[in-house]
């Protein structure tokens, strides 16, 4: 069985394991884990502790190429796949390594990359020494930087510990690329060209984890009941999946919000969540947008195959629902239809109990459920101990839940849960005990992020 | 606003509404617009779809007449699912009304896109 090496980005180390999980079960790609096996079904927080170590890469055996090129068709957290020829803690090793093997001879047109990690820059000199201490491989075409058939890699890692210089790699890869992750993606979907954005639009990058958390595919329904601009349902979209979003801004949704953008006074013509998709060639996959209150049943239950949100956390765009706080409320002098009804604030708790509850409702079996959380990382960790950190919901299990860090002390957590079973009329009563919310630090995490935070004050 | 939806959508949140299901439609506009066709796609919603009540709402909207009176099941037959598929998904709403059978309360649709909010003294 051949041996490849999976080389990562240096970008969000925490939803690293996840991602490429769910892509292995959703392709069904069978890949042997050397050396040190894949991590994704667990809570992956930011880690800054010296003993911490996450090398950049993973060694898997396979019996088919397809399944790599496959993960790297979806993979936008992987940089590339080398087929790994020979590895070892010098450079020298390495060569001697490959020397022992029968590489097959071939006279088409190659290049050389030598990369290192962990090192400020490697010298053009050093470089090509580097290279032509290979020159003993049996490559019989030329060299060509822009028409290569073949790509070789020479990869050099020395440790990722901060203010510690080596002056030796601690470990030297060498191979053939066989497949690039979607890089390409973050600058082509990049929110500076977007037509349309709005306060809180997902960065390309995690757009993309999402969908690839919540396994999107073709000919699947992928809903949004917070989509604002759309930024997940482009990602589903992408990935072949009928996209299907609501939210509570009637402005937004048709164009007429506030621009978000810097210096813009007002919004272009045919800003909308449709010509978004347009933008990325993915509009034959829209199906609609309504403006609806996610806390009320405006859908039916009709099966979705994953919802993916990014819930409102009341920094950026205000956390809303229908209602009002009069206790006697005089009706309308005018048509119910010209009215725009006020709101009032929707705590996050309430958003993740009906947004787990919904999803319960519409999604299948194994169907996923993929959203976002704000914590405060210090309240986080200790209701961990407590075992009240992460939602729970009879009908779901936790797949995975991986920390992004927005500012010293708060964080968001991607949360992805996975159906298990059918709502049964025994789990109702489960569902209203208290033991099932968040905690009530969490709900006042608008509070704490407009307050000053004082240490004293956080156990 | 496309038949899909509209199979999807109720006035359910209104106070004292029981289905609120399925929503009569006021056409004032409609518009066709291409969405790409996959069987398996419309297979897969067939069985979740309210048979009845999208025949009805596509009659409104002038495609119903290729549409079989029962939801075909199991079928392969590529022209039936493109029939489907046409109406579910390709035919929208731009502007009309929806209508709460039971409350005859109105929801706008304007630029294709429902208004299902309701007011606080609604709910």
């Amino acid at each position: 069985m051949k041996k490849y090496l999976i080389w990562f980005v240096h970008e969000h180390v925490e939803f690293r394991h996840a991602e490429l999980q769910s892509l292995i079960e959703l392709l069904g790609a069978k890949l042997e884990f050397l050396e040190r096996k894949i991590d994704g079904r667990r809570l992956w927080m930011v880690d800054t502790s010296e003993e911490f170590v996450e090398p950049p890469w993973m060694i898997v055996a396979c019996e088919e190429l397809e399944h790599i090129l496959n993960i790297c068709r979806r993979s936008i957290l992987i940089r590339y796949v080398i087929e790994l020829y020979a590895q070892g803690e010098s450079f020298e090793e390495v060569v001697n390594e490959l020397k022992q093997q029968d590489i097959e001879a071939h006279d088409d047109l190659f290049k050389f990359e030598v990369e290192a990690f962990g090192r400020r820059k490697i010298s053009r000199e050093e470089k090509v020494a580097k290279m032509e201490r290979l020159s003993f491989l049996p490559l019989n075409g030329s060299v060509s930087l822009k028409d290569y058939k073949h790509a070789y890699y020479i990869i050099e890692y020395y440790g990722q510990e901060n203010n510690v210089f080596r002056e030796n790699p601690l470990r030297v890869f060498f191979g053939r690329l066989v497949a690039e992750g979607r890089r390409d993606l973050v600058d082509w979907l990049s929110l500076k060209k977007r037509l349309f954005i709005a306060n809180t639009s997902m960065d390309p990058t995690l757009s993309i984890v999402m969908s690839n958390m919540a396994k999107s595919k073709e000919a699947d329904l992928v809903f949004d009941p917070f989509v604002g601009s759309a930024s997940l349902l482009v990602a589903a979209a992408l990935h072949g999946a009928y996209v299907l979003g609501m939210d509570i801004d009637f402005l937004l949704l048709h164009g007429r919000a506030k621009p978000s953008r810097c210096k813009v006074e007002k919004r272009q013509a045919g800003e909308s969540v449709y010509n978004n998709l347009k933008q990325y060639g993915v509009e034959k996959k829209y199906l609609d947008v309504i403006v609806g209150d996610s806390s009320l049943p405006v859908l039916r239950h009709l099966t979705m195959n994953a919802i993916l949100t990014d819930p409102p956390y009341g920094i950026r765009e205000s956390t809303e629902r229908i209602g009002t706080r009069k206790n006697k409320y005089g009706g309308l002098n005018h048509a119910p239809e010209d009215h725009y009804p006020s709101k009032v604030s929707y705590n996050l708790d309430e958003v993740v109990r009906d947004l787990m509850k919904f999803s319960a409702a519409t999604l299948p079996i194994g169907g996923r459920l993929v959203f976002w959380i704000p914590v405060f990382r210090e309240d986080f960790i200790r209701d961990l101990d407590r075992g009240k950190a992460c939602p729970k919901h009879p009908c779901f299990s936790m797949v995975a839940c991986s920390e992004q860090r927005l500012t010293t002390h708060s964080s968001r957590m991607l949360f992805t849960f996975e159906k298990v079973k059918e709502l049964e009329e025994s789990d109702l009563q489960k569902l209203s005990d208290p033991s099932l919310s968040l905690d009530q630090d969490q709900q006042s995490f608008r509070d704490k992020y407009f307050g000053k935070y004082d240490p004293r004050i956080s156990p | 606003m496309k038949l899909l939806t509209h199979n999807m959508l109720t006035s359910k949140a209104i106070k004292g509404v029981q289905t609120g299901f399925p929503l009569n439609i006021v056409v004032k506009k409609t518009k066709t617009v291409e969405t790409e066709f996959s069987s398996e796609f419309i297979q897969r919603m067939l069985p979740k779809l309210d048979w009845p009540a999208f025949l009805k709402a596509a009659q409104t909207l002038g495609v119903g007449s290729q549409l079989p009176d029962s939801p075909p099941t199991e079928t392969t037959d590529e022209t039936v699912l493109r029939s489907i598929h046409h109406a579910l998904v390709e035919v929208e709403v731009i502007e009309g009304e929806l209508i709460c059978p039971e409350t005859e309360r109105k929801f706008p649709i304007s630029n294709g896109i429902p208004n299902m909010l309701l007011n606080e003294d609604e709910i």
